[in-house]
């Protein structure tokens, strides 16, 4: 616990620093989890065609623990202080992440083991963590009148996170009863819903406001938003059609619809890069860059089985660069800027000097990770192109490395912001003693 | 930053805006030096180190006393206690550094150069004040400001914008 909370008011949007950060830290174990059942797993990494086994369940380790974890703790900080409104019940925020965590572990449990109980135990307490997630956001965002196009993307990321959730619950009861009459086009649907309905419109609507706070840009106008919203809309409409319908015309339309969602983004996010104040980024932006140019990417392999070309372990390509490549990518280099500036927030105590971002986070952790994150990517997409497993199971091992690194970086910002809390206030900075006061 | 629509917010971004720039070409300036101080007679740095003086003497200090004294009570009324009481906290931080960066920037203008002594003083307060600035202003920018859009009135958003620009004709 780092926040000195007293020094807030009651009504007050920051949360105590142990809601978002606990959040943080188990998406931290997850990740480092997912890679090492990957590394050390049984299931083939080139040419996975999925169903379960470890594959699967470190592909929902990535998914629901790190990327649904990571955006439950961030939404609770980052949407209030953007709407104004305090979360609903911070209660329920704790008792989300009481619900999350036990539930992907015992999931991910079922799915490595094949056991069905386990597997529908953990599924069904992620479902209520999620429901829980979207209610307390969904009365945070009925607020946000300011904000139209990030209120639409957050809406559709909800709408499309009960779908995904229901569906991923049709189908772990299919894999025990086997109901459905095409399992696997389900599944494709489940796996979109998830990865560009729920997070990626997350990350579409919050990227307006991050991405400018961060960069001190100018945010794209609302109609750049609004058309990006609309465009991934009617992708994930056609998506679900393409399950249901018969023909390629709807899943090839939903890719299509996808890329241009994904143009009108990346164009609104150069124009804030181009137009930013802040110049010297670092390496957290490389990373969000790296994710920005692997959204494309997935979306083409993703056009390329929609159209029937199914060639060179492409379905797990898809998978490695939208999970892996994309949202885990753009995910670490945000949570990379974010985290030490939200710990300086909160060790911060008036009366004495809130410590500097940077004297917060540690650099070689991250360029460690960074580079390890981008190395397991690259490897298991070559990897699976060439089909050889050695490739692969060497970017599984990378990876491992990386979650150690970012891990690691963690825990130096919680000893150095630990450590600027207790520590004795230093003596303000000044060559006139007493020369503090603000003049009017 | 994201879009503004009242009056005292814009007059609150635009003033960030001209500390931006500031901030950016004294950082340009202490990254590019390093440990050797710069050359006075070159007119760029002239100019920096001039506006760096002319924003810490006017617009920081007028910008925080303003928030202080008449933006914050007003919010702190709606709630927002404790992102004001944060501000504030930052200010007091930032304040400090930027008067000894100012300070010493003033004087090796009037002398015609730095000392060594001196160069690596300011260099360290400038860094400081850089990201300390960066920072509080990202924070004003995301959180400050659609607050002020969202629980200030048209009224009061009219009398803070007159005071505002009261204290801007005074300088």
């Amino acid at each position: 616990m780092l926040s000195p909370d007293m020094a807030f008011g009651s009504r007050d949007r920051l949360l105590p620093a142990s809601v978002p950060f606990r959040f943080f830290a188990a998406a931290l174990a997850f990740h480092l989890a997912g890679w090492l059942l990957l590394a050390l797993g049984g299931d083939a990494l080139a040419g996975s065609r999925g169903g379960p086994g470890t594959a699967m369940a470190a592909l929902h380790l990535f998914t629901l623990g790190t990327l649904a974890t990571t955006a439950m703790g961030a939404s609770y900080q980052l949407l209030p202080m953007a709407t104004i409104r305090p979360v609903g019940s911070v209660g329920w925020a704790r008792a989300s992440f009481w619900m999350m965590v036990p539930g992907v572990a015992l999931m991910a449990a079922g799915l490595a083991l094949l056991s069905h109980p386990l597997a529908w135990l953990g599924g069904g307490l992620t479902a209520a963590a999620l429901a829980v997630f979207a209610a307390l956001m969904a009365g945070n965002l009925r607020g946000a009148s300011q904000m139209p196009a990030v209120g639409v993307s957050a809406w559709a990321a909800l709408g499309s996170l009960a779908a995904m959730a229901a569906l991923g619950l049709t189908l772990l009861a299919d894999l025990r009863f086997g109901f459905l009459p095409d399992h696997r086009a389900l599944t494709g649907v489940h796996l979109g819903l998830a990865l560009f309905g729920f997070m990626g419109m997350l990350v579409a609507g919050f990227s307006t406001i991050l991405i400018p706070m961060l960069t001190l840009g100018q945010a794209p106008p609302v109609r750049s938003g609004l058309a990006t919203a609309a465009a991934a809309g009617v992708g994930l409409a056609l998506l679900v059609a393409g399950a249901f319908l018969p023909g390629r015309l709807p899943t090839i339309g939903a890719a299509l619809a996808g890329l241009l969602a994904a143009a009108l983004h990346l164009q609104a996010m150069e124009a804030v890069m181009r137009g930013r104040m802040r110049k010297r980024l670092g390496v957290p932006f490389l990373m969000i860059r790296a994710g920005w140019a692997m959204l494309p990417l997935s979306l083409i392999v993703a056009l390329s089985l929609a159209a029937g070309i199914d060639r060179l372990n492409a379905p797990t390509v898809f998978v490695i660069l939208a999970v892996g490549g994309w949202l885990m990518t753009f995910l670490f280099g945000v949570l990379q800027r974010i985290a030490p500036f939200l710990a300086s927030v909160h060790v911060t105590v008036p009366g004495r000097r809130p410590p500097l971002v940077s004297s917060l986070a540690p650099e070689g952790p991250v360029k460690v990770h960074a580079a390890l994150h981008l190395a397991a990517i690259a490897l298991l997409v070559l990897g699976n192109l060439a089909d050889l497993e050695w490739i692969a199971r060497a970017g599984a091992v990378a990876g491992t490395g990386g979650a150690v690194a970012i891990i690691v970086f963690a825990l130096q910002v919680r000893a150095r912001a630990l450590k600027a809390l207790h520590s004795d206030p230093p003596a303000p900075r000044s060559r006139t003693p007493g020369n503090v006061a603000c003049s009017t | 930053m994201l879009h503004v629509n009242s009056r005292i917010g814009q007059l609150l971004h635009a003033d960030h805006l001209t500390t931006l720039g500031t901030l950016q070409e004294l950082e340009e300036l202490l990254v590019r030096q390093g440990a050797a101080p710069p050359d006075l007679t070159k007119a760029p740095v002239r100019a920096a180190l001039e506006t760096l003086v002319a924003v810490v003497k006017g617009e920081v200090s007028r910008h925080f006393g303003f928030e202080e004294n008449h933006l914050f009570p007003v919010l702190a009324d709606a709630g927002q206690t404790g992102m004001t009481m944060l501000l504030i906290s930052e200010h007091r931080a930032i304040l400090p550094v930027a008067e000894v960066a100012g300070e010493l920037a003033g004087a090796a203008l009037a002398a015609g150069s730095f000392t060594p002594e001196d160069w690596t003083e300011f260099r360290e307060a400038g860094l400081e004040f850089c990201e300390r600035e960066l920072f509080h202003i990202q924070k004003e920018e995301m959180g400050l400001l659609a607050a002020v859009a969202a629980l200030v009135g048209p009224d009061e958003d009219a009398r803070l914008a007159e005071v505002f620009e009261g204290l801007h004709a005074a300088v």
